[in-house]
């Protein structure tokens, strides 16, 4: 396998493998102008005008258009698990700046209710409700994942902050310990051990009680055709708590569960897939 | 009756001048909103002036995400140690 080159974006760390020079300088740009434009904490980004512009309708880019509809798309795939619409819930946890920059005593405001079936999609017309915030890091930087992967005309591999995307087959370390071989398509993990703050209040927001959730699972790692898939079945699996791993089972994605005390579980479908001796849960 | 016909070839003259008056204003017409069109797009801040490639998702990608539900990768066990990668929760 080719050189790992690495830069940081999106407030992570971005690996990627098999680029050529001119590929790299790609995948870095399309990385900045995705963090530029979905920034929630840059006033001007084009997140941050919507978001301003609540209630009123706005031109907004094809690229905005196309992350708004797949958002839509990963909220109807998981019923509203993975919603755009956290952005208010975010702020009124205390995620309201940078997570470097994210200090102790927040406020503690009851989060408004998610109201994704009000946004408004037409072309690039697109109307957010009054009072709602949309935050679409939930799907933008896996997509942006997924996308630099085809860049890489000669195939390769690229992470961001975890989130994986291979054309050629990759080993991965998985929390917890242990390690898989990707061979095709993307893996994720999502988790509330991280990004923590304050009283363990974390970013992964439960859409129906708007606040950061309580899942009896710290990390899941689940595999997907695409890393949006991969990204969009682990926040969902999270969010679900014990019903996590039959979830993913009924759409036949492996998924991989760390809870307390470093436990770990994992679905009859990763089971099958890695025949670990790890027991699988249903 | 000549004088009939001295005034019927005067109405005549006064219309092919009409005539041509209305062609050459709807040529210049044309002509001034041409210029304008052209002039708007090469001075206007709000329009591009060289080709660009807007960084978007590729349609191709986006109709597979939108069309599809979600899918499995494929994993396998482990081929080498130790691995390039690793996954962390974000």
């Amino acid at each position: 396998m080719s050189e790992i080159q690495r830069f940081p974006a999106m407030g992570c760390e971005v690996l990627v493998a098999g680029a050529d020079e001119d590929e790299l300088a790609a995948v870095r740009e399309l990385f900045r102008e995705r963090e530029r434009r979905f920034s929630r904490f840059s006033e001007r980004s084009e997140l941050q005008r919507v978001n301003r512009r609540a209630g009123r309708p706005v031109v907004v880019s094809e690229d905005f258009a196309a992350m708004v509809r797949l958002s839509l798309w990963a909220a109807e795939q998981t019923q509203g698990l993975v919603d755009p619409t956290i952005g208010a819930a975010l702020i009124a946890a205390g995620y309201d700046r940078d997570f470097r920059l994210l200090a102790q005593g927040m406020p503690s405001s009851p989060a408004a209710a998610p109201r994704r079936s009000d946004i408004s999609l037409c072309g690039r017309l697109l109307t957010v409700p009054p009072g709602t915030a949309l935050d679409l890091n939930g799907v933008v930087k896996s997509a942006t994942v997924d996308e630099a992967l085809a860049l890489l005309r000669g195939g390769g591999w690229v992470s961001a902050g975890g989130d994986m995307a291979t054309s050629g087959g990759v080993g991965v370390a998985l929390p917890g310990g242990g390690h898989v071989h990707l061979a095709a398509g993307g893996i994720a993990t999502s988790g509330r051990t991280r990004r923590t703050w304050s009283d363990g209040r974390h970013h992964l927001i439960d859409p129906a009680t708007g606040r950061p959730s309580r899942s009896a699972w710290e990390q899941v790692t689940a595999c997907g055709a695409t890393c949006v898939d991969a990204d969009v079945a682990a926040k969902a699996a999270l969010l679900l708590g014990e019903s996590g791993p039959a979830w993913l089972d009924e759409r036949g994605i492996p998924g991989r569960f760390v809870a307390g005390e470093g436990r770990i579980a994992v679905n009859l479908a990763w089971a099958a897939a890695v025949q670990e001796p790890e027991a699988a849960c249903t | 009756m000549a004088e009939r016909s001295l005034g019927a070839g005067r109405v005549a003259e006064a219309r092919g001048r009409a005539r041509a008056g209305k062609t050459a204003m709807v040529a210049l017409a044309a002509v001034v909103f041409g210029a304008g069109l052209l002039l708007t797009r090469s001075t206007a801040s709000g329009h591009v002036k060289q080709g660009i490639r807007p960084l978007v998702a590729p349609r191709r990608f986006v109709r597979t995400v939108e069309r599809n539900a979600l899918a499995a990768g494929q994993i396998a066990p482990p081929q080498q140690a130790p691995p390039q990668a690793s996954t962390s929760q974000s």
